[in-house]
């Protein structure tokens, strides 16, 4: 049998993660936010969208409504549920904002364990309406599937772009580097954050959640632990924090690398020591990349050279602390 | 000759320490005005707590007839009203021109929202920033470092460039907080001239310095801030025949 629909698979997971980690990368690369509540996002557009997609008679009852509705639905509420995480959680600084969005991430999960009548709790959601679905014989959906993460994939790369080459990312970038000059200047940063916080809100819900929902083939609530969120991360940390297409390479290079560990073929009795083995490449992995290119492998000046032709040879030192400038 | 800023018996204290008590201080754009006073007079703090910056303070602050008071810092630069930074690192991963760019335009961008829906329009701000940064660096002279990053300038040139970059808004009145510190003579001459230049533009001006020579030579009108309490008020030639002033300044060189 053919691996290729595996591998289609695979790519299709590594495209979810690769736009969660270009979504992630508006917010933490160019806007500072260091947020660990990315699974939380994810799961609450993918129990929206499975939610409003799940017929009325379905044994998680829901809205069934077409696939594109409820994509859109799940953007909505998404976005909502992340300005409302984010109006108290912005405000607060550093470390104190990584671990309100890791605790939030962690709340919205165990509601969806508790809420068993909503959600389906850890039994979870089946029967996912999957677009397109009926046209295509299960074996060849894989690549339809792909197809779709592909489309989605542009989607979010054009707005990562847009966000890039516009006033608003410059100003992003630039309350990130020194809040108090930023304000100095009349910036709103916290409305400038919060909106970023719902941005990234919105696309979660629209385009990645319902693909990581098709992907998944039935919602269990074990599907958005932190792992889903470290993986993004690493993805990021791996492309490079701050390029602009980083994130998505970062990330299908991780997945793929990860999942072809698991292609090696080895006798039953070593099979767990290999699945044992897989994080460990992936923490190797990272620590060989960052000593040799500890940016990632592309950077954030890389990204923006075309702005900063190499008139001169001025280096660029690690930024300052800037506590100082608002004393 | 008209007063753009007043600023009415403000206080402030930092737990029991008081580092403003009472201050009375009227700037008006056809005058430039200097704020001197030895290490830890409070003049930073002033600076702080006309700009919005830090917890509440006691006094009353007024620009160009608007209360400042309970006011937050964007709202307060979006009134014209722009100070510059002691320590001027400015935006440290961004270029010069960048750095610039977001000067010239940050006023009016609150999120996302221009950049997904109207990306024209926001090209449109963004090359007209850029524009306005362009015709800054050439007037300051300091088109050689446009694209460099901020880290790596001298520090003179970091002092040059928080004042160039907080012009590029076009303010009302600027607030310099020791631009000449770091300077050599050659370009304290020409931070002089721009600061000149920028009064007779009918920008208010309100600057903080150390050097005495500097402050004597640029300011029409100084004040002497020791301990939180305005010590004198008047014409450089006043101050530097004031005998409390000299008693300040004389006892801090010698120390
Ligand atoms: N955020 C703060 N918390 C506590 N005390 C502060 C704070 N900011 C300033 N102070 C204190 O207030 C006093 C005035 O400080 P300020 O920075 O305004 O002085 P300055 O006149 O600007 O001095 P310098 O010439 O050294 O810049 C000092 O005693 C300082 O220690
Ligand atoms: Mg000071």
């Amino acid at each position: 049998m053919s691996t290729l629909p595996f591998w289609a698979t695979v790519l299709t997971f590594g495209l979810v993660i690769g736009m969660a980690a270009l979504l992630l990368n508006i917010e933490a690369g160019w806007g500072g936010m260091w947020d660990l509540g990315i699974a939380g996002q994810v799961a609450v557009g993918a129990y929206s969208y499975a939610l409003l997609t799940s017929p009325p008679d379905a044994v998680v009852p829901g809205l069934g409504l077409p696939f594109w509705a409820a994509m859109v639905g799940a953007g909505l509420i998404t976005m909502i549920v992340s300005a409302l995480i984010g109006w108290p959680t912005l405000r607060l600084r550093g470390e104190y904002f990584l671990i309100t969005t890791f605790a939030f991430a962690e709340i919205i999960r165990q509601l969806i364990v508790i809420q068993r009548g909503l959600t389906g709790g850890t039994f979870g959601v089946t029967g996912i309406d999957k677009p397109f679905a009926e046209y295509f014989l299960p074996s060849a959906y894989p690549f339809i599937l792909l197809g779709l993460a592909a489309a989605a994939t542009v989607l979010v790369l054009l707005v990562s772009q847009r966000v890039s080459n516009s006033t608003y990312g410059l100003t992003l970038r630039a309350a990130r580097d020194n809040e108090p000059l930023a304000r100095s200047m009349g910036t709103a940063v916290d409305r400038v954050r919060i909106a970023t916080y719902a941005l990234v809100g919105l696309m979660t819900g629209l385009l990645v959640a319902p693909v990581y929902v098709w992907f998944l083939g039935a919602l269990v609530p074990a599907s958005f632990t932190t792992h889903l969120t470290f993986l993004v991360w690493t993805g990021l940390v791996i492309g490079g924090l701050g390029s602009r297409l980083g994130g998505l390479i970062g990330a299908v290079v991780l997945t793929v690398a990860s999942e072809a560990v698991r292609l090696i073929s080895v006798d039953p009795e070593h099979a767990s020591r290999l699945a044992a083995f897989q994080p460990f490449l992936v923490g190797v992995l990272l620590i060989v990349l960052l000593r040799w290119r500890p940016e990632g492998l592309l950077s954030e000046r890389g990204a923006f050279r075309k702005r900063a032709k190499p008139l001169d040879r001025i280096r660029r030192d690690d930024p300052q602390t800037l506590e100082a400038v608002s004393a | 000759m008209s007063a753009v800023l007043e600023v009415r018996g403000v206080g402030k204290t930092f737990g029991g320490v008081t580092a403003l008590a009472d201050v009375d201080l009227t700037v008006s754009t056809a005058e430039i005005t200097a704020l001197v006073g030895p290490n830890g007079a409070g003049k930073t703090t002033l600076f702080n707590v006309i700009s919005g910056f830090g917890a509440p303070y006691t006094g009353e602050i007024v620009f160009d007839g608007v209360r400042l008071t309970g006011r937050k810092a964007h709202e307060i630069a979006r009134l014209g009203l722009v100070r510059t930074f002691q320590t001027p690192v400015g935006f440290p991963s961004l270029t010069v021109h960048d750095n610039l760019v977001v000067a010239a335009g940050g006023h009016g961008f609150d999120g996302p929202q221009d950049a997904l829906l109207r990306p024209r329009a926001d090209r449109r701000g963004l090359r007209a920033a850029a524009e306005r940064a362009d015709q800054l660096l050439g007037e300051a002279g300091i088109e050689h470092l446009a694209s460099a990053y901020m880290a790596g300038l001298s520090p003179g040139d970091l002092k040059l460039l928080e004042i160039v970059r907080q012009l590029a808004s076009r303010p009302r009145m600027l607030l310099l907080d020791e631009p000449a510190a770091a300077m050599d003579v050659n370009q304290i001459g020409t931070l002089s001239r721009l600061i000149r230049g920028i009064a007779a533009q009918d920008v208010g001006i309100l600057v903080i310095d150390h050097n005495l020579a500097f402050v004597l030579e640029l300011a029409d009108r100084v004040h002497v801030l020791d301990a939180g309490r305005l010590l004198a008020g008047g014409t450089p030639e006043e101050i530097s025949r004031n005998a409390d002033v000299r008693r300040v300044y004389l006892g801090e060189e010698a120390a």
